[in-house]
C-alpha cells in the first residue's frame, strides 16, 4: 500500500484504458448508425424515407453522450448514501409501469413510461439501480460473506456412550453465526435481486429479467457468496424460470425452436432461420453495404434485435468478427483494470456495468446465431433504440468513472464511515 | 501492489467463462458464414427465386373465308388454399357455394383439406396448396369470386381450346388434348406456329412476395400464337358433311366413306369429309368420339381403287403414243398372248366386243384397259407401268401437311405375279388412299401436273400480317398436257349418255369423271358382296375448277344389290356439284346449256 502512495500520478493510467474503451464504444456506435442506414430502410416504423431510422438513432446520440458524461462525473462514493433511495424509487417506477395511464403497453408488454419526448424503459434504470444497490450491499457485507460457517466440534465429552471408548469424534455443525450469515449474506441480496427481477418479470420482459439475474448472479459469485447457497438457489431459479416458460402458452415452442431452426423455419423458428440465412449470404466479406436482401421483409426486427444478422449479410464474417472483437476488447480492458479497484463496491459497480454491456451482447449474438433460445434483446450500441443507446453510454460512463477513480491514489478514509 | 478484492479463483473462473462464451459466438459465426453457408445460401436463393410463366394464347385456325374453326377461350378454375383462410372467412363458405352453385358441404369440406398423409412413415404430412372447387368457369364467375375478397379463395386462369364449328372438318383441324399437346390434324402439323411462346419472368423477390425489379434476370413477354388460314372452305365443307350424312351415311350405312373436293390447278383442298366423324369439342368422350371416328380415313386407310385407276394405263398408252383415242381393241377375247404366254383376261360385266379407247373408258372395260396396258408394257417394259402409276402419286404419300398418311401399295414389277399385268390396269392388286386417287384424277384435270395437296393457305401473325404464304407446288408432270386433254375428253364421255356415270352430267358444266367399283378382299378373297364404289370427277372439263371424289366403303345395299360407283357415288357427286353450282352461282358455259341429256 505504501508504495503506491509514493508513485507519481500518471495520466496514462486512466487515459490509456479509457481511450481504448471509448474507441470501441464509438466504433460500435458509428458502425451501428452506418448499418442502420441500410437495415432500417424497410423497418415498419421507417415512415419518412429509408434513412428515417438512422436519423432517429442519430438524434439519441447527444442524449446518450450527456447521460454517459453524468454517469462519468458522479461521485460514486457519495452515491452510496443514496443507493437505497434510488433503489426504492426504481422499484416504485417498476410497479407504476404496469399502471395504465402511466405505463405504456406495446404488444402486451408494459415496459415504458412515456415522458413525452422520450419513452423511458424503466427496466434499464433498474439495471443501474440494481448494480449500485447490490455492489453497495455486497461491499458492506464482505466480512459476513467470507465467514467460516461450519466448524469441527468435539462432542465426546457430552456423549461418551456414543463413542465406546474412543477419545474424540469429528462432527460438523453449523455455528450460531451461520443463520445470521445466511440471512445477511445470501437471503437479503437475493431479495434485492428478486424484487427487481420479479417486477421486471411481470411486465413481462423475461429477457431483461434473465439478464439482470445473470449479472447479479455473477456479482454474487465473484463477491464470494457460498456456493452451497448459490448453486441450489441458481438451480431453483432456473427451475422456476423453466416452469414459468413451460406453462406459458406457446412460449415453450418458441424457446425450444432454436434447437431445430430448420425444422421450425415456417413457424416458431422463422425469424432465427432467416437470420442464419442472412449470415450465410454474407459469407466472408458480405454482399456490400445496402445490398442485403434479408431485411427486405424476410427477417423481422432486422433493425433491432436481429441487426447482427444484417451486419453479417452485408459486411460478412469480417465485420461480425470485428464486432465480437470490440466487445471482447472492452471486456479485456476492464479486466486488466479491475485489480486496481479501491474497494469491493467500485469493483462490483465496474464489473456489473461491464457485464450489462458484454453479457447483453453475448446473449444477443448467441440468440441470433442460434446458440441460445430466441429472446428479444438488443445488441449494445448497434441496435436501433434510444434507451438502449443511452443506457449503454451510462454503463460506459460508470466504467470510466471507476477507472478514473482507480487512476488516483485511494483517499484515506475509514471504510463505511 | 494490486489487491484483488475478491477470490482470485472465482474471478479467473468468470474470465474463463466469458472467454468461452466469446469463443463460442465466434465459432458459430464462422460456422454460419463459411462452413454451413452453401446450404443456407441455397435456401435463400430458393426463397427469393421468382419464376413465373405466362401462358401464350394459342393461335386460331381459320378457313379460307376467315371463319373460325379453332380458337382459344379463357376459363377460370376456382379453388381454395385452406392454409390462407382466416377464421372469419371460414364462415363464409355459403357465399362461395352460392356463386359456384355448389353444395355447402363441398365447400366446407374443401376448407378442411390442408394436408395429405406423408409418403413415408415419419415424414411430415404434405401440404395441400390448392383444392379445386369448380373448373372452367367464365370471367363473370371469376370476378364474383374475386369480389368476395376471401383470402385463399381465388380463380386461376387457363386457356382452353374451343372449336366453334364442332365436327366441321374435324379430321383436318385436329385437336389439342387436355395436357395442351396438339395431337392431330392441322393443330399438330402447325403447332409450331399456333402454340406461340410462353412468357417467363426470372427474378428475385422480397419477404412480402414483391418482385425486386433491380434483381430481375430475365423477362420474356408471352407471344401469342399465329393464326393459320386453311384452304378449306367451310361452306363447301358443310355441304360435304351434310351430303355425307344424308346421302351416304343414312342411306347405305357404310363402314366408312370419304368425300374430297379440291381445286385442280393449285391442289388446294376445299373440303374433305370423312365418315364416321366426331365433334372436336368432345374428342375425349369415347362414346361420342371413338378412336375409329377420329381417324382421317381419307389419308390413313387404303382401298383398291378399281376402275378409277384405269385412267393410269390409258393415259400411259396415250402418253407413250402407242395408242390413240381411236385405237381399237378386241375386248371380246378371253385369253391373249403376252410375252410368249397366254394370259386370261378379267371379265367385263357388260361385254362390249371390239371397242376403241373412248368406248373402253366410257364403258369402263376391264379387258380393254388390260389390253392397253399390256400393249405398252410389251413395248416399253413393265417398269413403265410402275413408273406411270408412281408419277400419278401412287405408292408414295401425297405430302398432305397433317401427315399420318398411308403410302398405299404399288408393287414393283419384280414383285408381280403372272396375272398382275391384267389385273392392275383395272385397279386391282394396287391400293391407295382416297386422297391419292383423288389427286391422280386432279392430275388429269390439271393438264397432267400432279400437285401437292395444299391444306394451309397462309400463316397470319397476331397483328394480321401474313407471315408465311403457302404456294401451290407441282410435284410432277405425270403426262403431257395433250395426253391429259385427250383423257379429259374421254372422261367427258363417261358422264355422257352411254357412259357408266351418265347420271353425273349437269348440262352446261361439262362434267367429266370416272366410276370405280372394287370388290373388298374379305379373308384373302375378293368378296362378291362387299364393294367399294367410288367416283372421281371434275367440272367444267374445259377449265376444271373442282375435282370431287366420293368413296364409300362397304355400303349396305337394299335387296342385296351390288353397290356400283355408278349407282352409289355418282348421285352423290351430282348433288355435290349442283350444290356447289348453286352456292357459288356458277354460270353454265355459253352455248352448252341444255346440250346433252
Amino acid at each position: 500500500m505504501s508504495e503506491r502512495h509514493l508513485q507519481p500520478v500518471r495520466a496514462s493510467r486512466f487515459w490509456v484504458p479509457a481511450s481504448f474503451l471509448m474507441l470501441f464504444a464509438f466504433a460500435l456506435t458509428g458502425f451501428g448508425i452506418l448499418i442502420l442506414s441500410s437495415a432500417g430502410a424497410k423497418a415498419p416504423s421507417a415512415s419518412s424515407g429509408p434513412l428515417h431510422i438512422m436519423y432517429a438513432q442519430l438524434k439519441y446520440l447527444p442524449i446518450a453522450l450527456v447521460a454517459g458524461l453524468v454517469a462519468f462525473r458522479v461521485d460514486l462514493e457519495r452515491l452510496r448514501r443514496w443507493v437505497w433511495w434510488i433503489f426504492g424509487a426504481v422499484c416504485v417506477l417498476l410497479a407504476l409501469v404496469r399502471v395504465p395511464g402511466i405505463g405504456k403497453s406495446v404488444k402486451g408488454s408494459w415496459r415504458w413510461i412515456d415522458l413525452g419526448f422520450f419513452n423511458l424503459q424503466v427496466s434499464d434504470l433498474a439495471k443501474v439501480a440494481l448494480v449500485l444497490a447490490l455492489s453497495h450491499y455486497l461491499a458492506n457485507q464482505q466480512r459476513v460473506l467470507r465467514r467460516v460457517y461450519f466448524q469441527w466440534i468435539d462432542w465426546s465429552p457430552k456423549f461418551p456412550w456414543l463413542l465406546r471408548g474412543k477419545k474424540t469424534f469429528p462432527w460438523v455443525e453449523p455455528t450460531t453465526m451461520a443463520g445470521w450469515d445466511f440471512v445477511q449474506g445470501f437471503l437479503f441480496p437475493a431479495l434485492i435481486i428478486g424484487t427487481v427481477c420479479g417486477l421486471i418479470a411481470i411486465e413481462p420482459d423475461l429477457g431483461t429479467m434473465a439478464l439482470c439475474a445473470a449479472v447479479s448472479g455473477v456479482l454474487l459469485f465473484v463477491s464470494g457468496v457460498r456456493l452451497s447457497y448459490l448453486i441450489p438457489a441458481g438451480l431453483a431459479a432456473v427451475g422456476v424460470f423453466s416452469w414459468v416458460v413451460y406453462n406459458w402458452p406457446n412460449r415453450l415452442n418458441r424457446v425450444l425452436s432454436f434447437l431445430d431452426p430448420e425444422g421450425t423455419k415456417s413457424k416458431e423458428g422463422y425469424q432465427l432461420w432467416q437470420g442464419m440465412v442472412a449470415f450465410a449470404c454474407g459469407g466472408t466479406t458480405g454482399e456490400g453495404l445496402g445490398q442485403g436482401l434479408q431485411q427486405r421483409y424476410f427477417l423481422p426486427e432486422a433493425h433491432t434485435d436481429f441487426i447482427f444478422s444484417i451486419v453479417g449479410e452485408e459486411l460478412g464474417f469480417v465485420a461480425t468478427a470485428g464486432v465480437v472483437a470490440c466487445f471482447f476488447g472492452m471486456f479485456l480492458v476492464v479486466l486488466f483494470n479491475l485489480p486496481k479497484a479501491h474497494n469491493l463496491y467500485q469493483f462490483n459497480v465496474c464489473l456489473g456495468a461491464t457485464l450489462f454491456i458484454v453479457l447483453q451482447a453475448l446473449i444477443n449474438m448467441g440468440v441470433v446465431t442460434g446458440l441460445l433460445p430466441t429472446k428479444g434483446m438488443s445488441l449494445p450500441f448497434i441496435s436501433y433504440g434510444g434507451t438502449n443507446l443511452v443506457m449503454m453510454f451510462v454503463m460506459l460512463g460508470l466504467i470510466l468513472n471507476c477507472l478514473s477513480i482507480w487512476a488516483r491514489p485511494p483517499e484515506l478514509r475509514t471504510e463505511g464511515a | 501492489m494490486r489487491t484483488l478484492h475478491v477470490s482470485s479463483a472465482r474471478f479467473v473462473l468468470l474470465i474463463i467463462g466469458v472467454v468461452i462464451c466469446f469463443a463460442g459466438v465466434l465459432g458459430k459465426l464462422w460456422w454460419l458464414h463459411v462452413k454451413d453457408a452453401p446450404k443456407l445460401r441455397d435456401e435463400a436463393t430458393q426463397q427469393r427465386r421468382v419464376f413465373n410463366e405466362y401462358p401464350a394464347s394459342r393461335g386460331q385456325i381459320l378457313d379460307a373465308r376467315g371463319a373460325l374453326l379453332a380458337t382459344t377461350r379463357e376459363v377460370w378454375d376456382v379453388g381454395v388454399d385452406a392454409h390462407e383462410l382466416s377464421e372469419a372467412d371460414c364462415l363464409r363458405a355459403d357465399e362461395i357455394a352460392k356463386v359456384l352453385h355448389l353444395d355447402l358441404g363441398v365447400v366446407t369440406r374443401s376448407f378442411e383439406k390442408r394436408y395429405l398423409p406423408p409418403l413415408e412413415e415419419g415424414a411430415p404430412p404434405r401440404r395441400i396448396k390448392w383444392v379445386k372447387l369448380a373448373d372452367s368457369q367464365d370471367a363473370v364467375v371469376a370476378q364474383q369470386i374475386r369480389d368476395l375478397k376471401i383470402r385463399g379463395v381465388y380463380p386461376l386462369r387457363r386457356y382452353v381450346r374451343y372449336y366453334p364449328k364442332g365436327q366441321l372438318a374435324a379430321h383436318l383441324v385436329g385437336f389439342v388434348n387436355r395436357e395442351g399437346v396438339a395431337t392431330s390434324g392441322v393443330e399438330r402439323a402447325m403447332d409450331w406456329f399456333l402454340q406461340g411462346q410462353r412468357g417467363s419472368l426470372e427474378s428475385q423477390r422480397d419477404g412480402r412476395q414483391r418482385e425486386l425489379a433491380h434483381l430481375r434476370s430475365r423477362k420474356i413477354e408471352p407471344r401469342n400464337g399465329d393464326n393459320v388460314e386453311l384452304t378449306i372452305d367451310s361452306v363447301l365443307q358443310e355441304i360435304c358433311e351434310q351430303v355425307m350424312e344424308e346421302e351416304i351415311a343414312r342411306k347405305y350405312n357404310p363402314e366408312s366413306a370419304a368425300i374430297i373436293i379440291s381445286e385442280p390447278a393449285t391442289g388446294k383442298i376445299l373440303a374433305l369429309a370423312n365418315w364416321p366423324t366426331f365433334n372436336l369439342n368432345e374428342y375425349n368422350d369415347p362414346r361420342k368420339a371413338p378412336m375409329e371416328a377420329q381417324r382421317n380415313r381419307a389419308v390413313t386407310d387404303v382401298y383398291e381403287p378399281g376402275s378409277v385407276f384405269k385412267i393410269i394405263p390409258i393415259s400411259m398408252g396415250l402418253n407413250e403414243r402407242l395408242v390413240t383415242p381411236n385405237s381399237v381393241f378386241d375386248c371380246g377375247a378371253t385369253k391373249v398372248p403376252y410375252r410368249g404366254r397366254l394370259l386370261g383376261l378379267p371379265k367385263d360385266d357388260h361385254p362390249i366386243g371390239e371397242a376403241d379407247v373412248r368406248k373402253i373408258v366410257a364403258k369402263s372395260s376391264n379387258r380393254g384397259s388390260a389390253l392397253i396396258a399390256m400393249k405398252v408394257t410389251e413395248a416399253r417394259g413393265e417398269q413403265t407401268f410402275y413408273d406411270y402409276a408412281y408419277r400419278f402419286g401412287f405408292g408414295r404419300p401425297t405430302g398432305l401437311i397433317t401427315g399420318q398418311e398411308s403410302r398405299g401399295t404399288l408393287h414393283r414389277p419384280e414383285q408381280w405375279d403372272g396375272l398382275t399385268i391384267t389385273r392392275m390396269p383395272m385397279g386391282h392388286a394396287v391400293d391407295c388412299t382416297p386422297l391419292q386417287m383423288h389427286f391422280a384424277m386432279a392430275t388429269i384435270a390439271n393438264g397432267g401436273r400432279l400437285m401437292e395437296p395444299m391444306l394451309v393457305n397462309r400463316v397470319i401473325g397476331a397483328d394480321g400480317n401474313t407471315l408465311l404464304q403457302y404456294e401451290p407446288k407441282v410435284r410432277e408432270q405425270a403426262v403431257r398436257p395433250e395426253t391429259a386433254a385427250q383423257l379429259v375428253e374421254m372422261l367427258r364421255g363417261v358422264c355422257m349418255p352411254g357412259g357408266t356415270a351418265a347420271g353425273a352430267n349437269i348440262p352446261g358444266f361439262e362434267v367429266a369423271g370416272k366410276t370405280g367399283t372394287s370388290q373388298k378382299i374379305i379373308d384373302g378373297r375378293y368378296s362378291s358382296r362387299f364393294h367399294v364404289p367410288s367416283f372421281s370427277g371434275f367440272f367444267p372439263a374445259s377449265n376444271p375448277q373442282y375435282v370431287i371424289s366420293v368413296i364409300v366403303n362397304k355400303p349396305e345395299m337394299p335387296n342385296g344389290r351390288i353397290g356400283y360407283g355408278g349407282t352409289v357415288c355418282v348421285p352423290v357427286f351430282r348433288q355435290l356439284a349442283e350444290k356447289i353450282i348453286h352456292q357459288f352461282g356458277l354460270r353454265p358455259l355459253p352455248g352448252q346449256a341444255g346440250q346433252a341429256i
